[in-house]
């Protein structure tokens, strides 16, 4: 069933674009080992379906989508986990800059937990996983109106919650 | 534009495209702050690191599931990964046994002489109203609790153990882990 050239093009899809799929789900996720279960599903999810819908359109919105049912699957089957501090991202700058860098992303990412599930959804589709507005209505099954109401109101909380 | 507007060309992208848009954040502190948080969100949310090689090796094995000619070395790492992510949530959710085993033999010690006193002292007490009579001969039947607690502490050692064990491989898991955080870095060294 599957070919040389399928397994070179989902090895690619996971070169391209996994590290954003796994920031994403560990944003949606709060904990590394949920993200990485939700991942490892992802994987399993895009290769048994891979051979019958190949992502010729927008990979990257193809991709997410699957690992946005993933999460939503492992998050109906598990309760929440701990809140993520992700410094990891950081460790590859200098370490005063990386200090300031993690305070503000520190903030910034707590400030995003603390957003309703449905705003935090839309706002790490789009910020994170990188989806425009009509691929994050997609994904979720609403509106693009919906997507920039819902935008809006997270920008107008986060705004408030920083200051 | 009034604030209103301004928040929808920001959520839509178009501001930067509209000098109105300039205008209104450069006299609205509101919004300013707002455009200020849309730009930490597009940067600090859009970046992430690397993707590690175990997870790459995972979703590898997603594809060789179905492929038989799969290396054992490739497995043997699909396989750590899995175990040390399914050990980490194991050790978190178990982190209650131990002080629950402690609790258990803390009872045990303290209920089995009262409940030897008990069962001996009724006995051996003198029935009212029978004035004072040569206490009957009672039968004692000792109570050979030596068994149960001797399993019951035989299981709280296994216990111990099992959490040794797993504090170890827990150490382990994260030496790996630095490991793989050094190996990461190796470049800026």
């Amino acid at each position: 069933m599957a070919n040389t050239s399928y397994r070179r093009e989902y090895l690619k899809l996971v070169d391209d674009h996994g590290a954003a799929v796994l920031a994403m789900l560990r944003r949606l996720c709060g904990n590394v080992p949920d993200a990485e279960d939700a991942f490892q599903e992802t994987a399993v999810r895009v290769w048994k379906s891979f051979d019958r819908q190949p992502p010729l359109r927008s990979p990257r919105a193809w991709l997410m989508t699957i690992a946005y049912r993933a999460f939503v699957d492992l998050h109906a089957r598990r309760p929440q986990g701990d809140v993520l501090t992700d410094v990891a991202d950081y460790r590859l700058h200098s370490p005063g800059d990386a200090a300031v860098k993690v305070e503000e992303a520190t903030q910034l990412g707590t400030a995003v937990e603390e957003l309703s599930e449905n705003l935090r959804q839309v706002v790490v589709l789009h910020y994170t996983g990188g989806l425009t507005l009509q691929e994050t209505a997609e994904v979720l099954g609403i509106s693009t109106g919906t997507v920039k109401s819902r935008l809006s109101a997270a920008l107008s909380k986060l705004r408030s919650i920083l200051s | 534009m009034n604030c209103e507007d301004f928040l929808e060309a920001l959520v839509s992208s178009e501001v930067p495209q509209q000098s109105e848009a300039r205008d209104h954040v450069n006299s609205c502190s509101n919004c300013a702050k707002l455009a200020e948080i849309h730009a930490r969100l597009q940067h600090d949310l859009a970046s992430s690191e690397p993707l590690p090689q175990r997870m790459r090796a995972i979703w590898q094995a997603a594809a060789d599931e179905s492929m038989p000619n799969t290396s054992i070395a490739q497995r043997l790492q699909v396989q750590l990964a899995s175990e040390g992510r399914n050990f980490s949530r194991q050790l978190r959710s178990q982190s209650y046994v131990l002080p629950l085993a402690a609790a258990t033999v803390a009872a045990i010690l303290i209920f089995l002489p009262l409940a030897f006193w008990f069962v001996v002292g009724d006995r051996m007490a003198v029935q009212p109203g029978l004035g004072h009579q040569p206490p009957p001969q009672v039968a004692v039947h000792p109570i050979d609790a030596t068994a149960e607690l001797d399993e019951l502490l035989a299981q709280v050692n296994a216990l111990e153990v099992e959490l040794n064990a797993a504090a170890s491989r827990a150490q382990l898991l994260d030496a790996r882990r630095e490991a793989d955080v050094l190996l990461a870095t190796y470049n800026n060294w």
